[in-house]
């Protein structure tokens, strides 16, 4: 009873799947003939459901009304916001870039641009730290100009040391703050010459007498090489009981972060008093003078003041 | 059967304002998850309406039903049916 039961139930089942197979042919049939029968009719029918829905779509996507056109544009405005900004971002790099490389461009303009005399740009291989002593060492030797003897600097006109040895490709330079290196500098601000020695580490030391008014700030000037300033006074050491006070030097720009240097292409030579004084007023000069330009500068000597000079001093006769 | 009801609205949507490459997939999937005739209605009327006076008339109906038969015939045999 129950094995008759499941066999008609399996039957029963099979029997409407192939009724469900013959429906569904049956009205894909139907449909299909009705296709090609009737097209304009069965178009007709179809045109009144979807046609609304594609002129909704046209509305929305083309029309020209402001709500649709509102809604584009706010598309539109959002991935133009999305493009912009991107276009910032990557601007923002290209501008950091361009910044660091002019910065780089004025440093080595500034190490060649001197008017003096002319100069030997090299790269810095070997600084205090790497090296055993208060040496640097640099890219270019004798095969590109440097000689023995001649003056190191860094900037436009900080003289930091003198190349000591130099090979076919490099050059060691012995820069003037090694320990026991003597220097004759003049102090611009109590106006005195003394002599420096070398303490290491960057650092130059001078020693005057307690009743010179040693300042903070002061600069230091190596009349030995033209244009030869070295840097300003950072601290001062002076114990009251002492007969002396001293002043430590250091450049403007640390000796550790330095990566050019400029070599001047004549060794240094022994300079006279009266050239040494000859040079240190050429430095206060320049260190003192801004060159501003004629139709900036008010001066007495130049026909400009004098006019406004006249001008003024004939208003004040007439007022009074 | 809500949920039926509501696949069916999406692929109705589909069929007569979405875009054709989704409205396929969604029909594909419709037949195989329910197999139901209803899709032939649609297809009818996207058929009537963008076939109308084309060189390949008719391709979804036909298509739609050929598919609903074979899923009628493979169904029994695999097993994620008969979970």
């Amino acid at each position: 009873m129950k094995k008759f039961s499941s066999i008609t139930r399996v039957n029963s089942r099979r029997i409407s799947q192939t009724k469900k197979r013959t429906q569904i042919a049956l009205v894909t049939a139907v449909c299909l003939l009705l296709l090609f029968l009737v097209p304009k009719l069965m178009n007709v029918l179809a045109s009144t459901v979807i046609a609304p829905v594609q002129m909704t779509k046209a509305w929305f996507w083309e029309s020209g009304n402001s709500f649709p056109q509102y809604l584009r544009n706010r598309t539109e405005l959002l991935n133009e916001i999305q493009a912009l900004q991107k276009q910032l971002a990557e601007s923002a790099g290209e501008r950091h870039t361009i910044k660091t490389l002019s910065q780089e461009n004025d440093a080595l303009r500034s190490l060649l641009g001197y008017d003096g005399e002319e100069r030997i740009l090299a790269g810095v291989i070997g600084r205090p730290g790497t090296l055993p002593y208060d040496v640097l060492m640099i890219d270019q030797g004798t095969h590109d100009g440097v000689q023995e003897g001649a003056p190191v600097y860094i900037g436009d006109n900080t003289v930091i040391g003198v190349v000591r040895n130099a090979t076919t490709q490099t050059a060691l330079v012995e820069l003037v703050t090694t320990p026991n290196f003597e220097a004759t500098v003049y102090i611009i601000g109590p106006n005195i010459y003394t002599n420096a020695v070398g303490m290491g580490g960057g650092q130059l030391r001078v020693g005057v007498p307690q009743g010179i008014a040693l300042e903070t700030g002061d600069m230091v000037v190596l009349p030995s090489v033209a244009s030869g300033i070295y840097g300003e006074i950072s601290t001062i050491q002076s114990a009251p009981s002492g007969p002396e006070q001293y002043g430590f030097v250091s450049p403007h720009t640390p000796i550790a972060s330095i990566r050019f240097v400029s070599v001047g292409t004549r060794p240094m030579q022994t300079v006279s008093f009266e050239a040494a004084q000859e040079i240190v007023s050429h430095t206060k000069e320049e260190l003192f003078s801004v060159p501003v330009p004629e139709g900036v500068l008010v001066d007495t000597e130049t026909g400009s003041s004098t006019a406004s000079s006249t001008a003024s001093t004939t208003s004040l006769q007439e007022s009074s | 059967m809500k949920i039926r009801i509501i696949s069916f609205c999406i692929v109705s949507f589909f069929a007569l304002a979405g875009p054709v490459f989704v409205f396929i997939p969604a029909l594909v999937l419709y037949v195989l998850t329910y197999t139901g005739s209803e899709v032939l209605i649609l297809t009818v009327a996207v058929d009537a309406y963008f076939g109308y006076g084309t060189t390949h008339p008719y391709v979804y109906t036909l298509c739609t039903g050929i598919g609903l038969i074979l899923v009628h015939i493979v169904r029994p045999r695999l097993w994620v049916y008969n979970t």
